[in-house]
């Protein structure tokens, strides 16, 4: 095993410290990102552990395996994969992660909204919206949303966010990019579409019903074209 | 040759900063334009001490210098070069105009802040918390609103950025030391550096972290406090040669 994966093996973090975590998570994903030997063993672990594999993922904009699953060492580790669907939608998340480019890129930005919306939707309320087809034009939503800071994210660009942060990552095709994740500190995330003034929710895997993990998983299908994008895009 | 601000982007018409989305793109633009032509920087950068206005611009300040190299109030923009000369602290600020820069050489961690009631006098260290890391390099441009407060610690002598400003919108802007700053010069060298400068709206040459100060400015500074920090002509010539080393601009000081 090389020295890389067997720190990833071992490797711990504490998101209470988030800018000394960030740190440290960012020096690991970019040294991952910079040797294709680890990053192609890490994938075809990833479709070949059964437990991996599992936890493998498709939404909208986004596809993602699972590299490295470490709950009880605060981490884990997905590669990110862009859909043909690319859109502007804010959102936040459960958790802070680290994040760096592998290829393509997208337009990053950083939104401040008017409205505290945890403290406006209810939890129960949240758990009947967990896709944008449930989601009403509601008297719930926000008034303003507007982009305190814009960027272009390109490869190799690294980052670390925290969980607070309602952001948008309008991709490029293409575009693959190393997500280091940290623990759950909120039970839900918020999306919107700042056109049609929706918000709908998302839950951690446990507290979605059957129907919409069935909706969720990736295929055999799904997975091989992620790992054919992966081989082409990344590796070569 | 002189560049003025008209020959520049004569198909921008004015910037609306109010859509900083769009005019995001369009910053961007415009700067990697800029930056990747050699003879036009050229021009520009020979071109500020010429324009009596753009040199009165022109300044050495605590722990970085600038040479503002047009100005297009009608069109709402502003060119300068961002020059750091020796280590910078973690400062979180506001700006008073919203902006977009280029970074052309060096790195350093780029932080976005949440910020607890209203950014003032009053804010504390445990009231500024970072939320957003990003590790900034060449040729990373970003566009910030006003109103978002940030840092970007120039933490290596050399760093340069091209920035395009927007009008300012405020008559000063919050700024808060996250980290301590220690100075080489005696109390009375650092009263003599900052003469004329009103008391909590200057960039102090020693602090601890903690401190809270305003920047504001030119209009809100002295006639002595300006004069003081008007670009010499020896720190002009000098950066002049960091840029030719760097490659940004031709060699036409001899």
């Amino acid at each position: 095993m090389s020295s890389l994966l067997a720190e990833i093996e071992h490797a711990q973090f504490d998101w209470d410290d988030f800018e000394e975590t960030g740190r440290r998570t960012r020096d690991l994903i970019q040294r991952i990102a910079a040797d294709k030997a680890v990053l192609a063993d890490m994938v075809d672990r990833s479709l070949n552990d059964p437990a991996l594999r599992a936890m493998a993922e498709h939404h909208e904009l986004l596809d993602y395996l699972v590299l490295h699953n470490a709950p009880d060492r605060g981490f884990r580790l997905r590669l990110h994969c862009s859909t043909d669907v690319h859109r502007d939608r804010p959102h936040d998340h459960r958790f802070s992660f680290s994040s760096v480019i592998l290829t393509g890129g997208y337009r990053h930005t950083w939104h401040r909204l008017d409205t505290d919306l945890y403290a406006s939707w209810s939890e129960e309320d949240a758990l009947g919206v967990m896709d944008l087809t449930r989601s009403e034009p509601a008297e719930k939503a926000f008034e303003v949303i507007e982009p305190m800071l814009v960027r272009d994210e390109r490869p190799g660009n690294c980052y670390s966010l925290h969980d607070s942060v309602i952001h948008t990552t309008f991709t490029k095709p293409d575009t693959f990019s190393l997500f280091l994740r940290g623990p759950a500190v909120k039970s839900r995330s918020i999306i919107l579409d700042a056109e049609t003034r929706r918000v709908w929710w998302r839950f951690g895997a446990e507290q979605e019903p059957a129907e919409r993990r069935a909706k969720v998983g990736l295929g055999d299908e799904a997975l091989q074209s992620v790992q054919e994008r992966f081989n082409r895009l990344v590796l070569a | 040759m002189q560049t003025t601000s008209a020959s520049l982007f004569p198909e921008v018409d004015r910037l609306d900063w109010s859509d900083l989305d769009g005019t995001a793109s369009r910053c961007e633009a415009m700067l990697r334009e800029i930056a990747g032509d050699r003879d036009l920087m050229t021009a520009l950068v020979y071109g500020a001490p010429a324009d009596p206005v753009l040199w009165s611009k022109c300044e050495e300040d605590a722990v970085e210098d600038k040479i503002v190299l047009c100005d297009d109030p009608e069109r709402q923009f502003r060119l300068r070069l961002r020059l750091s000369k020796q280590y910078q602290e973690e400062l979180a600020h506001q700006h008073r105009f919203s902006f977009s820069t280029l970074v052309l050489r060096g790195r350093y961690l780029h932080r976005t802040y949440r910020v607890s009631g209203d950014f003032d006098a009053g804010t504390s260290l445990d009231d500024v918390v970072p939320v957003w890391i990003h590790e900034d390099g060449p040729g990373d441009v970003f566009t910030i609103h006003h109103e978002a407060v940030h840092s970007t610690p120039l933490v290596e002598a050399g760093t340069v950025s091209l920035i395009l400003r927007g009008p300012a919108e405020k008559e000063r802007a919050p700024v808060l030391f996250r980290e301590d700053r220690a100075s080489e010069l005696s109390a009375d060298e650092q009263a003599e550096a900052l003469a004329g400068a009103v008391p909590g709206e200057f960039e102090p040459l020693e602090a601890s972290a903690g401190t809270f100060f305003w920047r504001v400015g030119e209009q809100g500074e002295s006639a002595t406090r300006r004069s003081k920090r008007q670009m010499r002509r020896e720190v002009f010539e000098q950066w002049c040669r960091e840029l030719i080393a760097m490659g940004v601009i031709e060699d036409r000081l001899s």
